[in-house]
C-alpha cells in the first residue's frame, strides 16, 4: 500500500506556499514549483518534515504527466488529493495581443493541470488513490478588467473544465475551484507597495484586505470530509467585492 | 470605408445559419476551412456577390492577425462585427487525455478569436469601425458532462475571456456569447435518436437559426446596452431538473459512446 500524499503546485510563494504551511501538520505533501531553491525554503517552513519535492517548470506541460507519474513510482507514492496553485497572471491587451504570453499563462494555469490529471486518475499510475481535486481559479472569471481577457480566459477555462470533471470522476473524485479575488502575494507586491492601490482595494473589499491564510483555509476545507456533498462548484474566496460590486463603491 | 460583418466557422453548423441570417443587412466575410462549401454556403446568401470568402484554417493560429490585416488592407475595408462561430467538440475522459487534442481544441474555440481580435481593436488596421463581439460559447460553460471537461474549459475560457473584453473594449465595442443546448445540425444527428433526450429539453429541440436570431439580436443596435452577457438559448435545458435516473442514463449513453481518444469533430453542442 503507497502512501498518500497531496500534490500542491505553485507551493514555493504565494497562495500555494500558504496553503502548504496550512495543510503540512495534518497532510503528507508533495510540494511543486519551478525554483528548487524556493520549493526547499518552502519545506522548511512547514510544520513537521517528511514532505517531498518535485521540481518542475510547468509553463513547458509536455511531458508533465509522464514525468510525474514516474516520480510517483519513484517515491512509491500515491496522492489522494491535487492542488493546483500554479498561475501566471499578466496584463495584456486586445490590440496588443502576443501568442507568446497566451502560451505561457495558459501552460501553466490550466494545460499542466490537464497533465497532472492524467496519471493522477489512471489506475495504474495512482492506484485509485485520488478524493479530490481543487484548483485557484479567479473572481476574474466573475467581474471583468481591461488588460484580462487573456488571463480570465484561462481563469474560466479552470471553471469549465472543473464541472465536467466533477461529473465524471464521480463519485470517488470531488473536484472544485476556489476563487479567490486580489490578495497581496509574490506576484503583486509592487502594486501593493502603493498607498493608493491598497486605498482602491480596502474601497472594493467591503470585509477588508485579503490574506492568503483565506484561500488556503478554502482549500482545506473544500479537500476535507466536511465537503463531502461539495462537488463541481466554485467557492468564491473575495470579501464581498462580487456583492457589492453592482451599485455604488463601498465606504 | 465599406464595413463587413466576419463570421468564422461559415460552412457548417451555426455558422451558415448565421450568414444566410445577416446576409440581406450585412455584407459578410465568411472564414472557413473548406473553399467549396464555403461557395454553397455563399451561394444561397441574399446578395452573394457582396460576400467575401476566406478559407483559413484555425486549428493552426500562427499569421491569422497577419493575414487577416493583409485581407483588409488589399481590399481596404473593416470589419464593424465579428461573431466566432468555429468550434469543435470532442469527448476525452481525463484519464486519456491528449496534449495535441487540447491545444487543436483550444486553438479552434478560443486561441484563434484572439488573434482576430487583435487587428480588429486597433486603430492602424481597423480603423475603430468595431462595434460588436459575438462568440458562440456553449452551456457547457455552465453543465459539467463526462468526457467534456477540455471542451467545457474552451467555452469557460470564451465566457470570462467576454467580460474582460466588454469592460476593456467599451463604450465603442460590445462583447457578449450566446450559450447554445445542443441544436440539430449535420454533425449532432446521432444525438437526437434517444428518446431520454427530449426529457432534458422543455421547448423541444432547437434549431440552428435559433442561434442565428439571437447572434442578430445582440449585433444589432437593439443590444446597444447589452455587453458582457451570456445569453443562453437551451430551450430550458439549464434550467430544468430531468426525471431521476434520466441524466445518468444520458450521460453513461454518451460516455460509452464517445469516450475513445480519437477527435471527435461536431458542430458546438
Amino acid at each position: 500500500m503507497r502512501e498518500a500524499f497531496t500534490l500542491i503546485t505553485g507551493a514555493a510563494s504565494g497562495f500555494g506556499r500558504s496553503i502548504a504551511e496550512k495543510l503540512s501538520p495534518s497532510r503528507r505533501l508533495v510540494l511543486s514549483d519551478v525554483d528548487a531553491e524556493k520549493l526547499d525554503a518552502a519545506r522548511s517552513a512547514c510544520a513537521t518534515p517528511g514532505h517531498l519535492l518535485w521540481a518542475r517548470d510547468l509553463s513547458q506541460p509536455d511531458g508533465v504527466g509522464a514525468e510525474f507519474a514516474s516520480f510517483l513510482a519513484t517515491e512509491n507514492v500515491c496522492i489522494e488529493h491535487f492542488i493546483h496553485s500554479a498561475g501566471v497572471f499578466g496584463h495584456q491587451f486586445a490590440r496588443a495581443h502576443d501568442m507568446a504570453f497566451v502560451s505561457r499563462v495558459f501552460n501553466v494555469n490550466l494545460f499542466s493541470a490537464i497533465e497532472l490529471i492524467r496519471p493522477l486518475t489512471q489506475k495504474k499510475a495512482n492506484t485509485a488513490a485520488l478524493r479530490s481535486i481543487t484548483i485557484i481559479s479567479s473572481v476574474g472569471t466573475r467581474v471583468g478588467a481591461a488588460g484580462q481577457y487573456v488571463y480570465a480566459a484561462s481563469k474560466g477555462a479552470v471553471n469549465g473544465m472543473c464541472l465536467a470533471l466533477a461529473v465524471e470522476l464521480a463519485p470517488t473524485v470531488r473536484v472544485n475551484a476556489v476563487l479567490p479575488s486580489i490578495i497581496e502575494s509574490g506576484m503583486n507586491r509592487e502594486e501593493f507597495a502603493k498607498p493608493e492601490f491598497v486605498a482602491a482595494m480596502k474601497a472594493m473589499h467591503p470585509l477588508g484586505l485579503g490574506q492568503p491564510g483565506d484561500v488556503a483555509d478554502a482549500v482545506e476545507f473544500l479537500m476535507s470530509d466536511r465537503a463531502r456533498w461539495i462537488t463541481g462548484q466554485e467557492l468564491v474566496v473575495d470579501g464581498g467585492r462580487l456583492a457589492g460590486k453592482t451599485l455604488l463603491p463601498v465606504k | 470605408m465599406e464595413t463587413y460583418t466576419l463570421i468564422t466557422g461559415a460552412s457548417s453548423g451555426f455558422g451558415k445559419s448565421i450568414a444566410w441570417k445577416l446576409a440581406p443587412s450585412h455584407r459578410l466575410i465568411l472564414a472557413g476551412r473548406n473553399m467549396e462549401r464555403l461557395e454553397t454556403v455563399r451561394s444561397r446568401c441574399k446578395t452573394p456577390e457582396r460576400h467575401i470568402l476566406w478559407p483559413r484554417d484555425l486549428s493552426n493560429v500562427g499569421g491569422i492577425a497577419q493575414e487577416l490585416t493583409d485581407l483588409m488592407k488589399t481590399r481596404g475595408i473593416g470589419i464593424e462585427h465579428f461573431v466566432h462561430s468555429a468550434g469543435f467538440t470532442g469527448f476525452q475522459l481525463a484519464r486519456g487525455v491528449e496534449m495535441e487534442f487540447v491545444r487543436q481544441i483550444f486553438n479552434v474555440n478560443l486561441f484563434s478569436a484572439m488573434e482576430i481580435i487583435q487587428p480588429l481593436t486597433r486603430k492602424t488596421t481597423n480603423q475603430g469601425a468595431l462595434r460588436s463581439i459575438t462568440f458562440i460559447s456553449s452551456i457547457s460553460g455552465r453543465l459539467g458532462g463526462s468526457g467534456l471537461s477540455v471542451y467545457g474549459a474552451t467555452k469557460g475560457a470564451i465566457n470570462a475571456m467576454s467580460i474582460s473584453l466588454a469592460v476593456e473594449l467599451a463604450p465603442d465595442v460590445r462583447v457578449n456569447s450566446i450559450l447554445p443546448g445542443i441544436i440539430e445540425t449535420e454533425m449532432t444527428r446521432e444525438y437526437f435518436q434517444s428518446p431520454i433526450f427530449l426529457g432534458f429539453y422543455p421547448l423541444g429541440f432547437g434549431r440552428p437559426e435559433d442561434v442565428a436570431d439571437a447572434v442578430e439580436f445582440l449585433t444589432s443596435d437593439r443590444a446597444r446596452w447589452v455587453t458582457g452577457h451570456e445569453l443562453v438559448v437551451d430551450g430550458g435545458r439549464t434550467v430544468c431538473s430531468p426525471k431521476p435516473g434520466e441524466a445518468t442514463a444520458r450521460e453513461n449513453e454518451l460516455s460509452a459512446r464517445f469516450a475513445s481518444p480519437q477527435r471527435q469533430e461536431k458542430s458546438n453542442p
